[in-house]
């Protein structure tokens, strides 16, 4: 019963849903999406949060408990969480409270930073794919070189053909390739469904 | 040295936010000095405006709480105007209008008790936060205001509660609902009750500067405006003018309009006129350019919209209408009077002077219930679907070749197989004809040689429709013609029986079974369908009567409307309560058998009136008593029972349909259904219910192949259980054993980076499994597994995953839930934690296995850095390219859902991944096959499929 009832809430769950996508009737897109589903998860969403907010409190707590290596950067997760919950609970998320301050002047910089960081990144990998080592990467460095080109004014200057061919490079085999790989991701996420449904995977009830 | 670092962080972030706090120049008296409070000129009464000069900018003011009252003591929140304080306040002034229904209660953010500001700031006056969610208040505001509700359906039809009040009539009825059960409470101002006003400045540090002086104001009826727009024509052979008009702004009350025929030379004289009438008291209007001018017709509003339509027919005239030829020597000027008997006119544009046969034709059109939907459209659709040419240009140096971009006009129900373009030179030449297969909305046309390649052309297209077996005879024609700016030709007039239809319009008429027709759905002649969205109700909103003081409920009307008799005009208006509209029914009877009694010495007068009041009565109590619903209701055990079935009715009442068409040019020359010769004025309107459907049949092809896969699993699964089944090596997972073994090797942790996904993705799915099978082998091997979140629901599946997987291992006592923790669900505060965990417990084997975004290059960068064995497994397009090339394996798309049937090897996952190959087989046949038949122009399956 322990595994037999969950598994039943899912195979239901999951014919609603394909149901959801084949019958447009109002009892399923208005009464089961906006009047049943909608609000349940939006309900269920602060639980849910409550489980992760748990789980990194226990996990920072083992460590400076344990006096684990670099326990001390534990304690900036509880300075960070405690100030930025009191300055939104009691100050509000309005700008100019500390809360907003804090995002603004915080929170953003550093998600920027590290956004930035993506650049070098993406320019150390491209070094790696188009170093002309075979047959196969000297064509995608002819490629990349076509398609780069194509999005800058000298790209034109160059040959007025360039952009065509990059776009014919970006429609033909770029885009074929993309529907082949769409095709099977397509593929199997509907046989990752199929198994859900028909029961034949149950490992996510805690075992085969 | 480290503690006191420790130390010194806190400091210098306290530091600095007592900086932040501390910024510039803020005077302490800074208060708005030019505020004033007025009515809303030429309005029918609706509202105030207030405007004040916002403060400098450097008073870093956030917002202006703008709070209002009914008395000069007491004044509520009552809405903001929010600006940006490093900017100010471009244009010097604000404005804030009161008008029609605004918000007075929302039930998320007002207080459940009467709570002033903490913050006082207004001299002599009390600043409240918004007007609370008490009934008890609310009792007290009532009747300084209009007030209606917003509560959903289902509490409107099932929560009212019967609520009995004395009054000097007799005891009477209402509907008691829970203010609770209201969404929202929204309040109009009263027509000429005063109402005070103050804007309060907030700074971004949230501390109100002081409040302006309070003022107040009445809404008044006013004047309406002279901003109305008006064209008109004259149909000489039909001795009647039409009429087009535009009402002006804050003209909702208007009850009576007069065109006029105003001679050239009064023209000085009305603008004198009007000037006068700008600054003259309401109830005097000069018009004394009416003495030499000459009055059309005497037009009632005939209902409410954005464009109102006329005509005056010769026996509507007030006046003698000069001859046609002495026309030209008046201007026409429209007159209009609101409820409250207050004039103004503005001038109209030239009068057209044109024959019937210059009107506008109007399309043959037929109204359809929307099919795939549910049940909340209906389509109005015109003729047949066509095409037209948007732009052309050559593509080759000799000008031979044309490309030409087309669109297609879909009339809601035909779908277009084939299109034929034919093209002419303008002597009417054959230049070339092209038969399009697939309509992609763009040809090439080869056209011949040393053509002047700047000459413009003629183009006819006609379509064949799905299902028809010849081109239609029926072409819409164009003229493409050179446009030198942009050196390419341009779709010019389209023509469509003989009609251009670039510069008309169709308004739409419509009405359901409770109203009358108006107009308001207007599209351009070029489009030939109208999808009209007949929404069902989610909420209702009735008018707040009072609020009984012994129960807190807030009482409202309990009758509805549900059905009109299209004949006599009566209608049936049950209650909420079935006892009280039986009752009502029964009280009708009485008042029909008093009425029938004629008193002594009765004058005709009186008679005549009394006999009018009994037909009408008499005509009600028939439609009432003969109705369906009212008999069905009748038989009801309970209320719940009796408005349901009243629910019924009102939803098939006010959610069918009429429709009725006008075609104008947008300028006094239209046409409408009276026009056509075979129009019956008798003929009832026929009403459409838009169906709820059951099956969307767009999606046959994706059922289809939902039930082939299906079966395909079936036989996979039989040749599973019989045959050995091969599955290709798949390198990323064939190593995957090395990658833990590697980590167990060098005595350090595996990291499993789970991605982006929610529960709700198969990839994430997909990947919990994989971590099943990575988790079995770290058992296994005795090693550490770290798996950090970025979704908490997810975690407690991946907590349960590891665990099950430690359990089969029999190394339940090496299972740390510790390591397998939510991160952050910011995407780069997980990504720079990722990166933090490879660097600092210097992690051995990674796996990347779900959705990822532009995270994913940062992560496995680092990875990379830190020299650990990568291996990636997405069905993310965009950052396959990147896990290429930075990781050792790289899962692309179905190998990664492909992975746990292959670590598994269990026989019901393994013949899944067969079927997987049985339909890729499949599809590469039907790819073929499409290719072959398209390219040969048979287009069946391209319709088949589905378009996403």
């Amino acid at each position: 019963m322990k595994k037999t009832i969950p598994l039943l809430v899912v195979i239901l769950g999951g014919f609603i849903w394909l149901a959801w996508v084949f019958v447009p009737h109002r009892l399923l897109q208005d009464v089961f999406y906006y009047d049943f589903y909608l609000p349940w998860a939006r309900a269920m969403a602060p639980f849910g949060m409550l489980l992760g907010v748990m789980s990194l409190s226990m996990m920072h707590y083992g460590k400076i408990r344990r006096k684990a290596p670099k326990w001390q950067y534990s304690f900036f997760f509880f300075a960070g969480f405690i100030a930025t919950s009191l300055a939104g609970f009691i100050g509000g998320t309005q700008k100019g409270g500390l809360y907003m301050w804090l995002f603004e002047n915080l929170q953003m910089p550093m998600s920027s930073t590290m956004f930035s960081l993506l650049a070098f990144y993406m320019a150390s990998a491209a070094y790696k794919a188009f170093r002309a080592r075979s047959a196969e990467a000297t064509v995608l460095l002819v490629a990349a070189i076509i398609v780069m080109l194509a999005q800058v004014p000298l790209g034109v200057k160059i040959s007025r053909h360039l952009p065509d061919i990059s776009q014919w490079i970006l429609d033909v085999p770029n885009l074929a390739s993309k529907r082949g790989i769409m095709l099977g991701v397509g593929l199997g996420s509907v046989a990752t469904t199929l198994k859900i449904l028909l029961g034949i995977e149950r490992s996510y009830l805690g075992g085969e | 040295m480290r503690r006191y670092l420790f130390a010194l962080v806190p400091v210098l972030l306290t530091a600095l936010l007592l900086l932040s706090g501390c910024g510039g120049d803020v005077k302490k008296d800074a208060r708005i000095q030019e505020f004033t409070v007025e009515d809303i000129p030429n309005d029918e009464g609706a509202g105030i405006q207030l405007k004040w000069t916002p403060l400098d900018k450097s008073q870093r003011v956030i917002q202006y709480n703008i709070y209002r009252g009914f008395s000069p003591d007491s004044l509520f929140y009552l809405s903001k105007i929010e600006v940006d304080p490093d900017v100010g306040v471009v244009g010097g002034s604000l404005n804030y209008t009161d008008q029609g229904f605004g918000l007075l209660i929302e039930f998320e953010t007002a207080p459940g008790k009467l709570k002033t500001e903490k913050q006082q700031v207004a001299d002599g006056v009390t600043l409240f936060k918004t007007i609370p969610r008490d009934p008890k208040f609310l009792a007290e505001v009532l009747p300084h205001f209009m007030v209606l509700g917003d509560i959903p359906v289902q509490k409107y039809y099932n929560q009212a509660k019967r609520v009995e009040q004395e009054s000097p009539e007799g005891n009477q009825v209402f509907a008691g609902y829970r203010l609770s059960a209201f969404n929202a409470v929204f309040a109009r101002l009263l027509d000429e009750k005063p109402y005070y006003y103050c804007v309060v400045p907030v700074t971004e540090t949230g501390k109100f500067l002081p409040a302006t002086e309070v003022k107040h104001a009445q809404a008044t009826n006013n004047r309406p405006d002279a901003t109305a727009i008006f064209y008109s024509s004259y149909l000489e052979d039909k001795n009647e003018f039409r009429f087009e008009w535009t009402p002006p702004q804050g003209g909702n009350d208007i009850v009576a309009w007069q065109p006029w025929l105003m001679p050239r030379n009064l023209l000085p004289l009305f603008e004198q006129n009007q000037k006068a009438n700008a600054t003259a008291p309401d109830s005097i209007f000069h018009a004394v350019w009416q003495v030499g001018s000459i009055p059309i017709a005497q037009i009632p509003t005939p209902y409410r919209g954005q464009v109102l339509y006329a005509k005056a027919v010769s026996e509507q005239f007030v006046a003698p209408i000069p001859p046609v030829t002495s026309l030209a020597n008046y201007i026409p000027v429209l007159s209009y009077m609101d409820v409250k008997g207050y004039w103004n006119a503005a001038l109209g544009r030239e009068l057209v002077i044109a024959q019937s046969s210059d009107l506008p034709k109007l399309p043959h059109y037929e109204v359809l219930d929307k099919t795939n939907d549910k049940g909340d459209n209906l389509i109005i659709s015109f003729g047949r679907p066509f095409a037209f040419v948007s732009q052309a240009a050559w593509k080759n140096k000799a000008n031979t070749k044309l490309r030409l971009n087309y669109d297609v006009s879909e009339n809601g129900h035909q779908s277009i197989s084939k299109l034929r373009f034919r093209f002419f030179e303008n002597d009417g030449t054959l230049l070339k004809e092209v038969i399009e297969t697939h309509p992609d909305k763009t040809i090439f046309a080869h056209f011949p040689k040393g053509r002047d390649p700047h000459k413009d052309f003629r183009v006819e297209i006609s379509a064949l429709l799905v299902g028809e077996k010849k081109f239609s005879d029926i072409a819409v024609s164009q003229i493409v013609s050179w446009e030198e700016s942009s050196s390419r030709f341009v779709g010019a007039d389209l023509s469509n029986h003989d009609q251009v239809l670039n510069n008309i319009y169709y308004d739409i008429f419509s009405r359901d079974r409770l109203s009358d027709f108006s107009p308001g759905m207007r599209i351009g002649a070029l489009s030939r369908s109208y999808d009209h969205t007949i929404s069902y109700p989610s909420s209702e909103n009735p008018l707040f009567t009072m609020v009984d003081p012994k129960t807190n409920l807030v009482l409202v009307d309990p009758s509805f409307l549900v059905a009109i008799d299209e004949e006599t005009g009566a209608g049936f208006e049950p209650s909420l309560f079935k006892k009280d509209t039986v009752a009502e029914v029964e009280e009708l009877e009485a008042q029909i058998n008093e009425l029938k009694k004629a008193p002594k010495n009765e004058s005709p007068k009186a008679e005549l009136e009394r006999m009018q009041q009994l037909d009408e009565l008499v005509a009600q109590q028939t439609f009432v008593l003969e109705h369906p619903a009212y008999l069905a209701g009748k038989d009801a055990k309970n209320d719940r029972v009796w408005r349901k079935i009243m629910r019924r009715e009102l939803d098939m009442n006010s959610r069918s349909y009429a429709y009725k068409l006008l075609v104008t040019d947008g300028q006094g020359l239209w046409s409408d259904e009276e026009d056509l010769p075979d129009h019956d004025p008798s003929k009832k309107p026929e009403f459409m219910h838009p169906e709820n459907e059951w099956f969307d049949t767009t999606k046959w092809a994706t059922l289809i192949a939902s039930i082939i896969m299906g079966i395909m699993v079936v036989v996979a699964l039989y040749r599973a259980r019989r045959f050995d089944l091969y599955i290709r090596p798949i390198a990323g997972l064939e190593e995957l054993d090395n990658a833990v073994g590697r980590a167990t090797e060098m005595g350090r942790p595996v990291m499993f980076v789970p991605g982006w996904g929610t529960l709700g993705d198969p990839c994430t799915i997909s990947a919990m499994m994989i971590l099943n099978q990575i988790a079995k082998k770290t058992a296994e091997y005795d090693i550490r597994i770290i798996s950090p979140h970025v979704d908490y629901f997810v975690l407690p599946l991946a907590q349960e995953m590891v665990l099950t997987a430690y359990n089969e291992a029999g190394r339940t006592d090496a299972y740390n839930a510790e390591d397998i923790y939510f991160v952050s669900d910011s995407q780069f505060a997980f990504s720079a934690a990722v990166n933090g965990i490879t660097v600092r417990e210097k992690v051995a084997t990674i796996f990347y296995m779900g959705y990822f975004n532009a995270e994913a290059l940062l992560m496995t960068e680092t990875g990379n850095q830190a020299g650990a064995i990568q291996i990636a497994a997405s069905d993310a397009i965009t950052q396959i390219p990147f896990f290429i090339t930075t990781c050792d394996y790289t899962l692309i798309g179905e190998e990664f859902y492909a992975a746990s049937a292959y670590l598994s090897r269990n026989i019901e996952l393994v013949s899944m991944l067969k079927a997987q190959d049985y339909f890729k087989l499949l599809i590469v046949v039907s790819v073929i096959f499409g290719t072959i038949i398209s390219t040969l122009g048979i287009n069946f399956l391209l319709n088949f499929l589905p378009v996403e």
